[in-house]
């Protein structure tokens, strides 16, 4: 029995240990790592990394993928700066930003269902045309934005220090827990993501699953993009430029397989905080930032591998039945 | 036996080219185990999917408890009271037991404003339905990690979810040990008690005799009988399914059988097949028959070197030799020519001379570019020698017929100067004109001196035009037929006998 309980240790488990062995190494190496203001810092880049890696999750679950989503956050950004220029507060920032980000993800899941494009062929197309039609619009950026604009980033904090965009994203990553256990949905987007011929042939609509997915997905992103938007008072026209990386990144170290149907929001909450944290954490120790980047892609590829060294292994130890015997 | 439950009448369904059923009755009682029976491509499974909405029927009447009904999806037969178990699951191989099966029916219950997943109404279920089926499996195991058997356990509680009356097994047993098989029907006992329908498909005949109460015979798409299974027996099961088909003319020649060319002894390739002993005599033409699955083509892939795991010993004119590749098997001589020509045998966008050539480009070059003459010379040769029908070598493959596909991958084989040319159902989907043709080229084939292995699972193809015929079975060699002795009925009934025992013992 020890051993079977061994083998069924999840990919959460081991990303939990991963976080839990880097935090403590980061504790002892990067003086500084663990002061207020870095913490609460970390806490609102992983608000926005964490509410889009939740949609980009879904999206994956599906089989599909969604690379536009740093071009459409940076198309949300905009939006919100040329109505808050107006003196719109909070919430119409943030339903604006929702709606946007709806329609642009429904935009492409359009391409993805009714036109039968892979999806992505069909986000890296949107990519261009959300950015492109940026440049169009815009001349370099809107700035002086009052401070009715920039209220989350620099008024509203929860006892005076905890950001607010860190209440959002519990309170969203809540609801998306439920959401994938307790509702009907969520069954048929694995379902869509295990085959999409077996779907059909159970009854399920495959085309509607996926167009609302991403339109679930589409809102999530928009509010991503108030609070990467709101940061400043000045919003460019490449505010998302690169985040869909960030965000897929997220996803894949949290255990979601990218062929779609197997992957848990739990494995991707812990997925974006370690990716949260990366940028600092290199400051911290007094690493050029240039390597940002380059140790992203090696904990990504690393665990990736691992992952999948581990179902090579299970497969070969269980050919089929002693599987069932455990429990 | 109680009164009909599923009755269907005038089935009519084809597919273009093919007529796959042609006025097929049946019926089924309550508290009944009703056969359906026939040889690969006769349209058993074709028949179950028309019945629960996988295909709609062209033509004809489904009557369910009573009721005129016509399906759109296998949801909606489940709901009527109709569930079928694939011969392959199609079960949801990342989700959970649970999960998969209430999927899109699930148990709800009300949260305040929400409708929610009542995940302890469905357990209480789904452990009833266990209960009854007196099976133990872990509800949140992952499919992907049970055993074929559980997987079908779990496709029946699917079926008892739905509360369905009737079931339809599409060979169920197909890749089952003994043990599970006895589990499977003591299952099928007792949904029978329960007086549930069950449709049993299945061409294995002690299954039939154990379980059955009535049996269907269909052949080449047509009803042929239905029989008490009392009042029946194999032999005529056999023949029934096997027909009297009389006036085919196979072209044989009267060619020298020489000696010994090719020697396989226990051969060996996981998961396929295991202890294969056959000899291969120089201008012969062997054959080997088999139900679908037997090992054949995967015997012939793993001897072209199309496998990595493969053991054994093959002494080719007396010399051992080892075959790691495909380009070791042309090298050798031996060149294969595969079932499904538009997949693996020929590339369709390509035209007839440069699918001729593309298997041996090196001899087809001037300098160190192709030379297109030499190309268009070898297609017109194979053009007029075997006889395809296209205006000329640069003629697109995908433009010609079925029949004219095929002989372009018997002249690609060809090309390459084979000892011995192996051909895994040569006239699969060709019309019966062609068939013949094909039929006769390979039989001048032997006339040059030219070695044939022939799979094929048409029994009338294989007596007419091989000199020996192997019988394959669970991976294995079951029994070898000379010309003179082979018939239908025996093949079919050696083919047709299972090898559980020593498939258990291997375990």
């Amino acid at each position: 029995m020890k051993h079977d309980r061994k083998k069924n240790l999840t990919t959460e488990f081991y990303l939990l240990v991963f976080l839990a062995v880097v935090l403590v190494f980061l504790g002892v190496f990067a003086k500084g790592f663990y002061s207020i203001n870095n913490i609460m810092s970390i806490l609102n880049v992983y608000s926005y990394v964490l509410i889009s890696a939740i949609g980009m999750n879904m999206i994956i679950l599906t089989g599909n993928i969604d690379v536009s989503t740093g071009a459409l956050i940076s198309v949300v950004c905009l939006v919100i700066a040329a109505i808050g220029k107006l003196g719109a507060t909070f919430p119409v920032l943030l339903i604006t930003a929702m709606v946007v980000g709806m329609l642009l993800s429904a935009f492409n899941a359009f391409f993805i269902t009714k036109l039968k494009i892979p999806a992505i062929v069909a986000t890296l197309a949107t990519t261009q045309i959300f950015q492109g039609s940026l440049t169009l619009a815009v001349e370099g950026s809107i700035y002086d934005l009052p401070a009715t604009y920039t209220w989350l980033a620099f008024k509203a904090k929860v006892f005076g220090i905890i950001p607010f965009s860190f209440v959002m994203c519990v309170i969203i990553t809540v609801i998306a827990l439920l959401f994938m256990k307790y509702s009907r949905f969520s069954k048929k987007i694995y379902a869509v993501g295990n085959s999409t011929e077996s779907a059909r042939l159970t009854g399920i609509n495959v085309n509607r699953t996926v167009f609302l997915t991403y339109v679930i997905a589409g809102a999530l992103f928009g509010v991503s993009g108030v609070i990467v938007g709101t940061a400043g008072q000045r919003v460019t026209t490449t505010m998302g430029s690169g985040l869909e990386m960030t965000f897929i990144a997220a996803v894949v170290l949290g255990g979601t397989s990218t062929a779609g149907g197997s992957g848990r929001i739990l494995g991707t909450v812990i997925g974006a905080l370690i990716l949260a944290s990366i940028s600092s954490a290199i400051t911290y120790l007094g690493i050029s930032t240039n390597w940002a980047d380059f140790i992203k892609g090696a904990i990504i590829l690393i665990s990736v591998l691992v992952s999948a060294l581990r179902t090579v292994k299970r497969k070969r130890s269980i050919p089929g039945k002693a599987g069932v015997q455990a429990s | 036996m109680g009164e009909t439950i599923l009755e269907l009448k005038g089935i009519v369904k084809a597919f273009p080219g093919v007529l796959a059923l042609g006025g097929i009755d049946f019926d089924l009682k309550s508290g009944e185990v009703h056969a359906i029976c026939g040889e690969n491509g006769a349209g058993k499974s074709t028949l179950m999917k028309v019945v629960c909405g996988v295909y709609p029927p062209d033509k004809g009447v489904i009557r369910v408890n009573g009721k005129e009904e016509t399906f759109a999806n296998p949801v909606e037969a489940y709901e009527k009271g109709v569930s079928i178990i694939f011969q392959e699951t199609s079960l949801f191989e990342e989700m959970t037991v649970l999960d998969n099966m209430f999927l899109a029916h699930e148990i709800t219950r009300k949260a305040g404003p929400l409708t929610v997943l009542d995940y302890a109404a469905m357990r209480q279920k789904a452990q009833d339905v266990f209960r009854r089926l007196a099976v133990d499996i872990d509800l949140n195991a992952i499919i992907k990690n049970l055993g074929m058997a559980q997987k079908q356990m779990v496709e029946i509680a699917k079926a008892l979810t739905y509360e369905a009356n009737i079931i339809i097994f599409d060979e169920p047993t197909a890749s089952l040990t003994q043990r599970e098989v006895d589990a499977l029907f003591r299952i099928i006992n007792q949904l029978k008690a329960d007086g549930m329908g069950i449709v049993y498909i299945s061409h294995r005949m002690e299954e039939i005799f154990q379980i059955c109460d009535r049996v269907t015979v269909i052949r080449d798409g047509m009803y042929i009988s239905t029989k008490d299974i009392q009042q029946t027996n194999k032999d005529e099961l056999v023949a029934d399914m096997v027909g009297r088909k009389v006036g085919n003319y196979y072209p044989k020649a009267d060619t020298q059988i020489g000696d010994e060319l090719l020697r396989v002894e226990h051969y060996y390739d996981e998961g396929f097949v295991s202890d294969v002993n056959f000899t291969l005599r120089k201008g012969e033409i062997l054959g080997f028959a088999g139900l679908a699955g037997a090992g054949r083509t995967e015997l012939m892939l793993s001897l072209c070197g199309h496998a990595k795991k493969a053991a054994g010993k093959v002494v080719l004119e007396g010399q051992e030799v080892h075959i790691r590749n495909y380009n070791d098997a042309m090298a050798h001589g031996i060149v294969y020519v595969s079932e499904d020509r538009g997949k693996y045998g020929l590339h369709v966008d390509m035209s007839v001379a440069h699918n001729i050539t593309l298997p041996q480009l090196r001899n087809f070059r001037k300098g160190i570019f192709l030379s297109s003459k030499q190309e268009h010379d070898i297609g017109e040769q194979y053009i007029s020698e075997v006889g395809i029908k296209a205006p000329s070598p640069e003629f697109m493959v995908k433009n010609l017929s079925g029949g004219n596909q095929q002989k372009v991958s018997v002249s690609k084989a060809l090309a390459i100067k084979p000892k011995i040319l192996v051909l895994d159902e040569p006239t699969r989907g060709v019309d019966v004109n062609a068939k013949s043709e094909i039929h006769k080229i390979i039989s001048d084939l032997t006339l040059d001196g030219l070695t044939i292995i022939m799979v094929s699972s048409e029994l009338p193809e294989l007596l007419g035009m091989c000199d020996r015929i192997y019988v394959m079975k669970d991976g294995t060699i079951a029994k070898c037929f000379d010309r003179s002795e082979a018939t239908q009925e025996k093949i079919l009934s050696v083919a047709l006998e299972t090898a559980r025992e020593e498939k258990e013992a291997a375990q």
